[in-house]
């Protein structure tokens, strides 16, 4: 097991030697009142997230822990090279499912797997995104087991969330640590909007005269990331709209104001492509704009993430990824995959079956840790139980081994301690190029020994540094 | 064959529509066996529609209806040419693989007892095709007023009545099932005698190493010069020929008038 702080030996890491120092000076009764603080601050700024079944109270503070994390300059540097080659290859692979599909006549991915899968849109066909540009906002979520062992776990391609959390830990460290903030030479993060909204005007469309209209799209208040819709709109300074306030006259997309209708170029939608246009998706939708896919393949708006982008991020898709870098970029992929078993295929379902309490087995359509088991943290009894699931519907699931994730310093009930840690470092893609906020969201798994870092399934989240030397 | 097409779909509103827009999928593709000789889709103000390409390999348009209408109306004016090939699909412009036409849809998910109208089909898949077509037909009679638009391959069969798009939904269904790529195909049909006022439709099956072949379940006929194709896609919602949706009017009344003619026989 590695630990960020302490290695592998148990003397503190370069990068974290400040943080080590720093965290024995601190009393645990400031670290508990700083603790406490920067809950009410969080609960004043309003920023809670849903948390779907379980029952009672839904709204909820994703807990934040005040240890922040930290990212050597050297180890980011790696990171952020590796992220970028993954995202071109995402976006390159995007362009080519919906274009010419040279990587199925190649014979690298299965043709089924592309043409079957929900996430395929085929609406999106032969649609050449402004830019090339398809996951504009990508997170790529990343555990790291050593010194040099980074691996990605999934890609989110569609509307990834926890960017305003990124911010907000930010800025709540700030408050709470001031100088100890300023003098550890930390990579500022505050441009992300400035820098998401520069990506999202450079991919308007060629019909766009002047500074692009951008505007962030939203299911509305009952969206478990309608704070971080409001947050983006804000500081983005653009305006937040529902499905409603969004018109299609003459093939285009048109913003309801007192004055009258004002043209949209760029939606940065935060609904999911069914609900988007009722003309196209799903008749009962009540939070899209029908008629947006018309205007969309028109070329008269840009939607960003793209429709169908999901294909991308797909579980069983996943795989072929390192295979993507290889055949769009002619490179070797620098962030690992996860080995992963389809338990669609039957030689690799058997071997799923005999190993369960070795394994993760995930939904492979499903997201926010929901339906998962962890084998070596479940009973047999658990285990019997999804071997039961696994069977009935080998293809929902896909698994792989259960990594020891890296922990960090955390500060818990009994004082600091280890707990295992993951990363979304936002990836953001405009028609000028890519570009890589410094560190991402630390999600935090707070139970001892657990690996589900999910803030659904009781995660927390850190602070992100990325030191400058 | 040289076929004229003037198909007119009316609406009227019991008040006055807020809001109205609609797709429509009027657009005649060019293939081997079917010339565009003159087309033109007009809207409730006149206007000429202009489609775009759907992603599917057919042209559509947006057609909205004024704020304060209490009227909109789809004019189809055009002539085509047609020839018979035999039910063969050549020359058309195909965006996606037949692979994607193994997809089930909500309409068009099988059940065991569709599954089962292919099970123990010998032969090629032209053959199997074929044979599921009068399969689908002995099983399912001709009747207006059985199902209506959104009835899902599943319950037609268990009705065993519908129209030609029930029919189109259960052969494709059916196909898939036994491996054989099928999609639904919207358009036109002439039979030489006074026309129901409805459109038509029927199904494609991909034959490996022949194409895309039509099949037309409701009348047990292979495609042919009197099928004009318009738009085609996993089932009739990917594939209608008019789909719209409205803020406001009220109680709606629909008036299709349709007239396929043939040129050469100069029949009205």
């Amino acid at each position: 097991m590695f630990d960020e702080m302490y290695g592998s030996d148990g003397a503190p890491r370069a990068p974290y030697a400040a943080i080590a120092k720093w965290l024995e000076q601190q009393p645990l009764e400031t670290l508990r009142a700083k603790s406490d603080e920067a809950e009410r601050l969080f609960r004043r700024i309003g920023i809670t997230f849903a948390v779907y079944s379980g029952g009672g109270d839904t709204e909820r503070l994703i807990p934040y822990d005040l240890v922040p994390r930290v990212i050597a300059k050297q180890e980011w540097g790696f990171i952020e090279r590796g992220l970028k080659q993954r995202t071109r290859a995402l976006n390159a692979f995007l362009a080519d499912i919906y274009g010419a599909r040279e990587i199925i006549r190649a014979g690298k991915i299965p043709e089924a797997l592309v043409m079957l899968n929900p996430a395929f849109e085929a609406s999106m066909q032969g649609l050449a995104a402004p830019g090339g540009v398809y996951t504009h906002v990508a997170g790529i979520d990343l555990v790291r087991t050593g010194p040099d062992d980074f691996f990605v776990l999934e890609d989110n391609c569609r509307t990834p969330s926890g960017v305003s959390y990124m911010l907000e830990n930010r800025a709540v460290m700030m408050r709470l640590f001031p100088e100890f903030f300023a003098r550890s030479g930390v990579e500022p993060i505050a441009r992300y909007p400035e820098m998401l909204l520069r990506a999202l005007q450079s991919v308007a469309p060629r019909a766009c005269e002047g500074e692009p209209t951008v505007v962030v799209l939203t299911p509305g208040q009952f969206n478990s990331a309608y704070y971080e819709h409001t947050f983006l709109a804000d500081e983005m300074g653009v305006e937040l709209v529902e499905g409603a306030d969004l018109v299609v006259e003459d093939g285009a997309v048109f913003k309801r104001t007192t004055q009258g209708l004002q043209r949209v170029d760029v939606i940065y939608r935060r609904i999911d492509d069914a609900f988007l246009d009722p003309l196209t998706f799903r008749r009962d939708s009540a939070l899209g704009v029908a008629g947006l896919m018309a205007a969309y393949r028109k070329g008269t708006v840009t939607i960003a993430n793209a429709v169908g982008a999901g294909i991308a991020d797909d579980k069983a898709v996943y795989i072929y990824v390192p295979e993507m870098i290889r055949f769009y970029l002619g490179e070797d992929p620098l962030l690992k995959n996860v080995p992963t078993w389809q338990c669609g295929r039957e030689d690799e379902c058997g071997y799923v079956l005999d190993h369960l309490e070795e394994l993760v087995v995930k939904e492979a359509r499903g997201s926010g840790g929901y339906g998962m088991l962890v084998g070596p943290q479940a009973s047999t009894k658990e285990r019997a139980a999804f071997a039961q699931k696994i069977r009935a519907t080998p293809d929902a699931y896909i698994a792989q081994p259960t990594l020891s994730l890296s922990t960090c310093p955390t500060f818990v009930d009994s004082g600091v301690a280890p707990r295992h840690v993951d990363l979304r470092p936002f990836v953001l893609v405009g028609s000028n190029g890519i570009e890589v906020t410094p560190g991402g969201l630390t999600r935090v798994a707070l139970k001892e020994g657990s690996l589900v870092v999910n803030s659904s399934q009781g995660g927390g989240t850190k602070d992100t540094w990325v030191l400058r030397g | 064959m040289r076929l004229r097409i003037d198909h007119r779909t009316l609406y009227a509103y019991a008040s006055p529509l807020e809001r109205g827009l609609q797709i429509v999928r009027l657009f005649p593709k060019r293939h081997d066996g079917q010339e565009i000789v003159r087309w033109r889709v007009l809207g409730a103000r006149g206007q000429e529609l202009a489609p775009f390409d759907d992603g599917l390999g057919n042209e559509a348009a947006l057609a909205d209806a004024p704020p304060g209408a209490r009227r909109a109306s789809i004019h189809v004016d055009g002539e085509v040419e047609t020839r018979d090939l035999g039910g063969f699909l050549n020359g058309a412009f195909e965006p996606l693989p037949p692979a994607y036409y193994m997809r089930s849809t909500d309409l068009t998910a099988p059940d065991p007892t569709i599954a089962a109208l292919g099970a123990d089909l010998r032969g090629d898949d032209g053959a199997r095709a074929i044979a599921l077509m009068h399969a689908v037909r002995d099983r399912m009679e001709f009747r207006v007023g059985a199902t209506d638009a959104t009835t899902p391959a599943v319950e037609a069969l268990a009705a065993g009545a519908g129209v030609c798009q029930d029919h189109a939904h259960v052969l494709a269904a059916a196909c898939r099932a036994a491996g054989i790529p099928a999609r639904y195909v919207s358009g036109y049909l002439w039979t030489g005698v006074e026309q129901e006022p409805a459109s038509h439709a029927w199904a494609e099956v991909f034959i490996e190493n022949a194409g895309w072949f039509g099949l037309d379940p409701a009348n047990r006929i292979i495609v042919g010069a009197a099928h004009v194709r318009m738009a085609s896609g996993l089932d009739y919602a990917q594939a209608a020929p008019i789909t719209g949706v409205r803020a406001g009017g009220g109680a709606e009344s629909l008036t299709v008038t349709l007239g396929v003619h043939s040129a050469e026989h100069a029949q009205q």
